[in-house]
């Protein structure tokens, strides 16, 4: 059998130091005693201070449930918690000044059951004010200042959020709808009335609304037509207006000539009259005389112009 | 028929009309307004209620068309102590026989003109309304037709109110048309002041028979109405009670429209004067013509209107302006 080396005998001989050194350098104190004792030195009026208070007890005692503390009188005690080897008490420190405890004493029973009592050194805190060094030359503050509230800007900021929404989605709106409702004007309005009215006639005459037996409808749009080209170039509305009406609104030998045609065209519409095909052709070519006879006139150069900017509003 | 075999007849038959209106402008001076809506009146079998201020001849007017028409005519004078039986008749006890006999009253006319109308208490408005509407009297146990024609003209005094009875919205909707009697021109009341010198009025004579209105009523119904003014005429009643639907803002100044009543008269009405423009079919302004009499006592207008100083005539103005015509 092989004997263990020399190495191996020093390193079983570090590990057993390793292992007794604590004894050696923190030997435990079992001195049966009371030590009190503060987290800190200094504290603000207003604040909760605790207080430590360690004991060591002999063999078999116990600390009574709950703890009998004594010397603490004349504070406020807010709570105590009671540990192994120590009670965590937590004091109100409400007035400034020196917070200094009488002789501290603590009950317990020994293993016998008799009341033995344990005794500390008195323990002092010194307590500020709030107010700095010189409360009495201190300049208050507003409450609001110390203590902190909302402002009503910040509580109703998802609301002004929404409605900050709501305008600039109302603006597009009516922005979007200005533009589409020029866009529809311009498109209806692009060509001047006589030119419009003319389109209109013929368009009328090529869907054949007269030939297919529909002549009461023909002659229902072919008078829209006429009294739509009336109301632009004359400003009344005749399309609200009967035949007899419109006359009484004429005041040229120009419109005069029309009368005999809407007189006729009521005459189809409301007296069944049946025009023939020759007769129905003659309105016609009498309708567009007049409207080539009494177009506005326009410069041809303005009208350009005029149609120009109608595109860049509609754009714009 | 046809159109124009319509309109043949209508010319015929409106020459009758023609000879009433030149019999009663031999008293009438000015005033045609009011003497076609008399004889539209008596085309249609409805009833007229005449609103102007005294003097205008309202009276007069109603007797002379009377007068003209070879029918009875009688005058009734509504005064706050007139009775029911005032009008209609009443029951009489004959103590030599020792029985009730039926006196009638003089609703048993053609022609009666109620003169200012809203003189007399509620009862007998009513008494008299429902006669217009019924066409029939009941006295005691028995109940009387009334003979045709039967057409009531009366007569209101817009100005005065104290003293006065207002005829409720529901009955003033039994006369088909309310016409207002304007001054007369001028002229025309340089002519009515000769006129009364030469002691006109007693030159009227009866030169119709009541055969010959009837047979001119008769023509009517079929006097040609296309389909497109029956929808303007809908359209136009309509526009009184919804006129937002037609683009109109006084919805506000309108508490209550017209009735469907309202439409039957106004294409009758229209019918009638087309026939007395000796047409045998119905134009848009026919109906515009007429509008204004069948529906200014329909329309009940609101406070808000009232405010604004709006008479139901400017509301129908701004309404046939704006309804697109067929």
């Amino acid at each position: 059998m092989k004997k263990p080396g020399i190495g191996i005998c020093f390193m079983l001989l570090l590990l057993l130091c390793l292992l007794i050194y604590p004894a050696f350098c923190f030997p435990q104190d079992n001195t049966i005693a009371l030590k009190a004792s503060f987290d800190t030195g200094t504290e603000k009026v207003g604040s909760i201070v605790n207080l430590t208070l360690s004991f060591n007890l002999p063999e078999g005692a116990t600390i009574s449930k709950p703890p009998v503390i004594k010397g603490l009188e004349g504070f406020t005690l807010v709570d105590q918690h009671v540990y192994p080897d120590k009670i965590a008490v937590r004091l109100f420190a409400n007035m400034p000044g020196i917070f200094k405890t009488g002789e501290i004493s603590l009950f317990y029973l020994d293993k016998e059951g008799r009341q033995q009592t344990l005794i500390s050194a008195p323990v002092s805190l010194k307590i500020l004010s709030n107010l700095g060094g010189n409360p009495d030359k201190a300049q208050l503050r507003p409450l609001e200042g110390i203590i902190p509230t909302r402002s009503l800007l910040l509580k109703c900021w998802p609301w002004l959020c929404a409605l900050i929404v709501l305008i600039i989605a109302g603006f597009i709106i009516f922005r979007w709808h200005r533009i589409y409702k020029r866009k529809k004007l311009f498109l209806e309005y692009a060509d001047p009335p006589h030119i419009l009215a003319r389109k209109n006639i013929e368009k009328l005459n090529a869907c054949g609304l007269f030939e297919k037996g529909k002549v009461k409808e023909f002659y229902f749009q072919f008078s829209e037509i006429i009294k739509r080209y009336l109301e632009s170039i004359r400003g009344f509305p005749a399309a609200e207006y009967t035949t007899e009406e419109i006359a009484s609104h004429i005041d040229n030998e120009k419109d005069r000539e029309i009368l005999p045609l809407l007189r006729h065209f009521d005459l189809v519409k409301f007296a069944d009259d049946l025009p023939t095909s020759e007769e129905k052709n003659k309105e016609i070519i009498a309708a567009l005389t007049y409207i080539e006879q009494t177009a506005p006139v326009y410069d041809a150069k303005d009208y350009k112009k005029a149609q120009e900017d109608m595109k860049n509003d509609v754009q714009i | 028929m046809d159109i124009q075999e319509i309109t043949l007849e209508v010319e015929k038959k409106s020459l009758v009309f023609r000879r009433i209106m030149a019999e009663i402008e031999k008293v009438i001076v000015g005033q045609k307004n009011l003497l076609e809506k008399m004889l539209i009146g008596l085309l249609c079998d409805g009833h007229l209620l005449l609103e102007g201020l005294p003097g205008l001849a309202k009276t007069t007017a109603v007797k002379t068309l009377a007068a003209a028409i070879k029918t009875s005519f009688q005058r009734i004078q509504f005064t706050p102590d007139l009775l029911p039986a005032d009008i209609l008749g009443t029951q009489i006890y004959r103590p030599d026989s020792g029985s009730f006999e039926i006196k009638k009253g003089p609703i048993f006319h053609n022609i009666i003109l109620a003169d200012e109308i809203n003189r007399a208490p509620a009862k007998v408005q009513s008494a008299l309304l429902e006669a217009m509407q019924e066409r029939q009297v009941t006295i005691g146990e028995n109940t009387y037709f009334l003979e045709k024609p039967f057409l009531v003209l009366a007569t209101q005094n817009p100005i005065e109110h104290e003293g006065t009875y207002p005829l409720p919205e529901a009955q003033i909707d039994r006369f088909m048309l309310k016409i207002k009697v304007d001054y007369p021109s001028a002229e025309e009341e340089k002519k009515i002041i000769e006129r009364v010198n030469d002691m006109a009025a007693e030159n009227v004579k009866g030169v119709v028979e009541i055969q010959e209105i009837e047979s001119a009523a008769n023509i009517i119904r079929s006097i040609h109405m296309e389909e497109k003014i029956i929808d303007y005429i809908i359209n136009i009643s309509r526009a009184t009670r919804k006129p937002k639907e037609f683009g109109l803002e006084i919805g506000s100044m309108i508490n209550y429209g017209a009735s469907p009543r309202a439409s039957i008269w106004l294409s009758k009405a229209a019918r009638a004067n087309a026939f007395l423009m000796g047409r045998g079919y119905v134009t848009p302004q026919d109906v515009k013509s007429i509008a204004f009499d069948v529906l200014r006592h329909r329309i009940i207008l609101s406070y808000e209107a009232e405010a604004e100083g709006k008479s139901s005539d400017d509301l129908i103005k701004i309404l046939l302006e704006r309804i697109e015509v067929p």
